[in-house]
């Protein structure tokens, strides 16, 4: 009977997760040309071929700064912003809904309106600044490799960090009120209530977080798909990005099926580490 | 200090905060809004609200399908 609840899932899980894996785990040792199809076994060449292609190395770098800087930015804000807004009230709904506001935006369509905002031709900021006197020069935000990278930082930061914010308030919910209270009796200070008893009892939520966010930023493509294709001078190419110019510009899908393979990999390990550190540090838990 | 100066001073700095993250969070949609309603695409007019980026979508013409 068991067998029979689980069968649907497993025949999903089959078709769309599993074969599609496996089809790009053939891609990554055959070679493959977009146009022509499956050309024969090629392996180990495609794997070779990345540490060969010069834009590999930066391209990871690049991707391990953005991923820190997001990482370290939406953790730290959407925990302050639900912190913020833990106590209901009319203004604090309020400014729930603006900040998860963003979050209903699709990817593309937030990235897109931030071109906008960025553009030197549209540039809505500029001239805000520059009348506010804060700027005396227009400033180039995807001007330079750093400009574009805080620019693409900020607006993942302002499309997520409603939603971080919303993990974190579920997990503070999720608190009880008995231990507040007496950390208050006790004459525990702010600072060490936070500390001995929101923050460890938050861990599955920053774990959830924490996941969610690496994963993400890792995979990164769209947001510097269209705020930047790698300008200026191939600085801002992430891995995702070098996946998709082996495809569909050089037409390789097997070099691109062997960096995708490497990505999945590199994912794996880090969340298995991520779990294993976050779960053996869990407060109570018996192992 | 007084604790109800200080209570007061803390409502103003967390109202500030907020409402500061508030205009941040709001303006770019705001101004995505404002844009949308501006006379014509591209050209950085502000003055003036218009309809013309939508007569412009409903112009386009959809792709022929295949019959």
């Amino acid at each position: 009977m068991g067998v029979a609840y689980a069968a649907p899932t497993a025949v999903f899980v089959a078709v769309f997760f599993i074969t599609p894996l496996l089809l790009v785990a053939r891609m990554s040792l055959s070679s493959w040309p977009l146009l022509t199809g499956n050309g024969g076994l090629n392996f180990p060449k495609n794997y070779l071929s990345i540490w060969k292609n010069a834009l590999f190395g930066p391209a990871v770098v690049f991707t391990i700064e953005y991923t820190l800087i997001v990482t370290v930015l939406l953790i730290g804000l959407g925990l302050g912003l639900a912190l913020l807004v833990q106590e209901r009230g009319r203004w604090v709904d309020m400014l729930r809904t603006v900040i998860l506001l963003p979050v209903s935006l699709g990817l593309a369509a937030a990235s897109l309106l931030f071109w906008g905002f960025y553009s030197p031709s549209i540039r809505p900021i500029n001239p805000i600044l520059e009348q506010l006197g804060l700027i005396h020069d227009p400033i180039s935000f995807l001007g330079t490799s750093l400009s574009a990278l805080l620019s693409t930082s900020f607006l993942i930061v302002w499309k997520y960090s409603g939603l971080y914010m919303l993990i974190f308030l579920v997990g503070l919910q999720a608190i009880p009120d008995d231990l507040f209270e007496a950390a208050a009796l006790d004459g525990a200070s702010r600072i060490q209530v936070f500390r001995h008893i929101t923050l460890p009892l938050l861990r599955p939520s920053l774990a959830l977080a924490l996941i969610l966010c690496v994963t993400g930023s890792l995979l990164a493509f769209d947001q510097f798909y269209i705020l930047t294709k790698g300008a200026p001078d191939n600085s801002t190419v992430t891995v995702v990005q070098l996946i998709y110019r082996e495809a569909f510009q050089k037409q390789n899908l097997g070099t691109s099926a062997a960096i995708s393979i490497m990505v999945l990999v590199a994912l794996l390990v880090l969340n298995a580490v991520q779990f294993r550190y976050l779960r053996s540090s869990e407060p109570g838990l018996k192992r | 200090m007084t604790t109800t100066r200080r209570g007061t001073l803390g409502r103003t700095l967390y109202y500030v905060l907020t409402g500061g993250l508030a205009i941040i969070f709001l303006f770019p949609l705001l101004w995505s809004l404002a844009a949308s309603v501006s006379p014509q695409a591209s050209t950085g007019q502000v003055n003036g609200f218009g309809l013309g980026l939508d007569l412009t979508l409903t112009s386009r013409q959809s792709v022929p399908r295949r019959t």
